[in-house]
């Protein structure tokens, strides 16, 4: 067997580069992803049809598609529409928006699961339609839904890999450019690997902070 | 255009033997891992835990990259195809062993004193009296994993699988139509997750018919 | 007749039990005869069903001794060799528990047949022959073939008792088998017992139903927080007890 692991640490700066560039990108995408899926959860319990109906388009589509065909649209299609994005910028938007589709699921599901009583049984105390929401819905939406939600952030962060391939310089590309320098493919894969399932542990643990303050709140 | 379409029929039919033969292999796995995960026996059930966690805590692109190229290098050789099964088999085995890990965990504990209780040892209670219950539980989660690794099957074609999107890139960069390509590719996916999604139903009322 | 002087069926010598830092039973010391037909009774949280559950393990113990036929249930033993051993004790130890655990993936019949079967214990057509009797006995010979969803609950509980007869067993152990039926089903399965305690099957029996205890068991035993508190025949426990922490229980109960 032919491995040699020496060849590793002379490339770390290559490698941490990767690893800043795979946090940015998945944070940005996972912020936008929350922001997205929240306006297309209301949008999709909103009365108005008009609304509605794009959106559940673009879920069915999203839904149903694999995100490296997305990838490749937003990078490439959009380019023939005269928008010439960066790699770096289609990547953040086709990750959000796949990932957006799902929590905007989730979200829709999380507000539906709020008995009506907890929101009547407030107004009946006289407090208003805002801070009904605010105080009682809000909290116990979240509660339930954190939960599913940090799994599709942990599902980001590793498919975010999948940028790589329209040439977004991230971990996984950085390990490519090792290895087209070094010819060893096993090591450098092998240390992605553990470098994102160390990112993959670092994620669970914030995730298992906030899903404890969300419960507090209930 | 008439071109276009043949290749794109040809390229589901590959999307669908590669997806097929890893759901085969990724539920064998998970057979194994989700039994061996509730052992009493620590031996038996650390690889499985390990397995798990690290197949689901690391990008899927990567362990494929890792078995085709890495492989390749160890004196593994395989061809992409070979290597999209097994990489992605693997994969959503670690997934499909929770599926059915959850199920087996989610038949009442009574069913398993009541077996244990008529004399029967575990082997016969799980094989049974417990897997019979689980079965028509997981019918619907490791349809879930199932349907999440036909689009995820998508990444083999960064080690040039002729499927669907690497059929789909192919198109967009001689053509430069994206969303042609990109509307015929979406088609076809939909048709098979569709496809796949009425056979999952179907299972799943079969198996629940009994009760 | 009973030889008196045998050695009993069950005997239980100073067993202890404790979840964690609480312990549910206190050193007991019990006896079960074969014919016996000893109803177990007590408020709940006295520790009745758990012992009960230690008699063929499904709850190990802390610490003492139970006999089973002359061999030492909790003997300590090398797992592979102690899953053995239960699973043979278990053959001879029938249960019956308060939710039923039928198996919902098989009809009645197959409930019945299913252990003695893969136990080798009959072949297909004995055993089918072996349930359709018993399940003639507990009166649901027409519906031999339903699946439990299609049972009522009183039903579930009678083809339990024949799925547990069907292995043989040398004692019947019953766990509060009518505390989850709807009042109108409690008698026909309490009928199911009775029938069974007049051909002499030695039975145990949790039960809160001091009237149903009165009329069937040969013996009582009253449990309060993990101890034995009295025992005798039914005669003495239920209408002269000695002890005063009994009679607060039937007063309660009576006056419920």
């Amino acid at each position: 067997m032919n491995l040699d692991f020496t060849v590793v640490p002379r490339m770390t700066d290559l490698l941490l580069w990767g690893v800043m560039w795979t946090v940015i990108l998945s944070v940005l995408s996972m912020v936008f992803s929350l922001v997205l899926g929240a306006v297309f959860a209301v949008v999709r319990l909103s009365s108005y049809r008009l609304l509605r109906w794009p959106v559940q388009a673009i879920s069915w589509v999203f839904m149903g598609t694999p995100l490296l065909l997305q990838l490749y649209v937003v990078y490439f299609g959009l380019a023939e529409l005269g928008l010439n994005l960066n790699a770096f910028t289609a990547g953040v938007i086709a990750l959000s928006l796949h990932f957006a589709v799902y929590n905007a699921d989730i979200i829709r599901a999380g507000i539906q699961s709020i008995d009506t009583g907890q929101y009547q049984a407030a107004r009946s105390l006289g407090v208003s339609h805002l801070q009904a929401m605010r105080k009682v819905v809000v909290p116990q939406a979240l509660a339930n839904v954190t939960p599913a939600l940090g799994n599709m952030m942990i599902a980001l962060l590793k498919e975010s890999a999948l940028v790589s391939a329209i040439g977004v310089m991230e971990l996984t590309l950085s390990a490519q450019r090792a290895i087209s320098q070094t010819f060893r493919p096993f090591e450098f894969y092998l240390a992605a690997a553990a470098l994102y399932y160390a990112l993959n542990l670092v994620l669970q643990q914030a995730l298992r902070l906030i899903e404890r303050r969300a419960a507090l709140t209930r | 255009m008439q071109r276009v379409w043949i290749f794109f029929a040809q390229a589901s039919l590959t999307t669908i033997k590669i997806s097929g033969l890893a759901i085969l292999l990724g539920l064998c796995l998970g057979f194994i891992a989700a039994l061996s995960s509730l052992s009493r026996l620590t031996v038996v059930r650390w690889p499985a835990r390990a397995y798990v966690s690290v197949f689901r805590g690391t990008p899927a692109l990567i362990q494929l990259f890792l078995l085709y190229f890495g492989g390749l290098q160890l004196g593994l050789e395989m061809s992409p195809i070979q290597a999209g099964i097994i990489g992605l088999g693997i994969n959503i085995g670690a997934y499909m062993t929770e599926s059915i890990r959850g199920a087996i965990i989610a038949v009442d504990k009574g069913q398993t004193e009541a077996g244990r209780c008529l004399g029967l040892s575990r082997a016969q209670t799980m094989a049974r009296v417990i897997l019979p219950q689980a079965a028509r539980l997981m019918v619907r989660p490791l349809g879930v994993n199932s349907v999440a690794l036909i689009k995820g099957s998508a990444i083999v074609s960064t080690i040039s699988v002729t499927e669907l999107t690497y059929t789909a890139h192919r198109f967009i960069s001689s053509t430069y139509k994206p969303f042609e390509m990109f509307i015929l590719a979406a088609i076809f996916y939909l048709i098979i997750i569709t496809l796949f999604m009425r056979l999952v139903q179907w299972i799943d009322t079969r198996v629940a018919l009994k009760e | 007749m009973q030889d008196t002087k045998r050695e009993p069926l069950i005997r239980i010598r100073n067993l202890r039990k404790s979840f964690g830092p609480l312990e549910v039973l206190k050193g007991i010391d019990m006896e079960v005869r074969e014919g016996q037909i000893l109803a177990l009774i007590g408020p709940s949280g006295s520790g009745k069903s758990t012992l009960l559950r230690t008699i063929n393990q499904l709850e190990d113990v802390t610490s003492g001794e139970i006999w089973f036929d002359g061999t030492l249930v909790n003997a300590d033993l090398p797992h592979r060799a102690r899953e053995k051993h239960l699973n043979a004790l278990r053959r001879n130890i029938g249960m019956v528990f308060q939710h039923f655990n039928l198996f919902p993936h098989m009809t009645a019949l197959e409930n019945v047949t299913m252990a003695p079967v893969l136990l080798g214990l009959h072949t297909k057509a004995q055993a089918r022959e072996n349930a359709l009797r018993l399940l003639a006995k507990v009166g649901l010979s027409d519906r031999a073939d339903y699946y439990p969803s299609r049972l009522s609950g009183g039903q579930k509980q009678r083809v339990a008792i024949a799925r547990a007869l069907a292995m043989e067993p040398k004692v019947m152990l019953f766990d509060e088998v009518t505390s989850a039926l709807d009042p109108e089903l409690v008698g026909e399965v309490n009928r199911t017992m009775k029938q069974l305690a007049e051909e002499n099957m030695t039975m145990v029996i949790v039960t809160h139903e001091l009237k149903f205890a009165a009329d069937t068991a040969s013996h009582i035993v009253f449990m309060a927080d993990g101890r034995i508190v009295e025992e005798g025949p039914p005669d003495q426990v239920l209408r002269n007890p000695l002890q005063a922490r009994t009679r607060a229980f039937l007063q309660q109960d009576f006056a419920e």
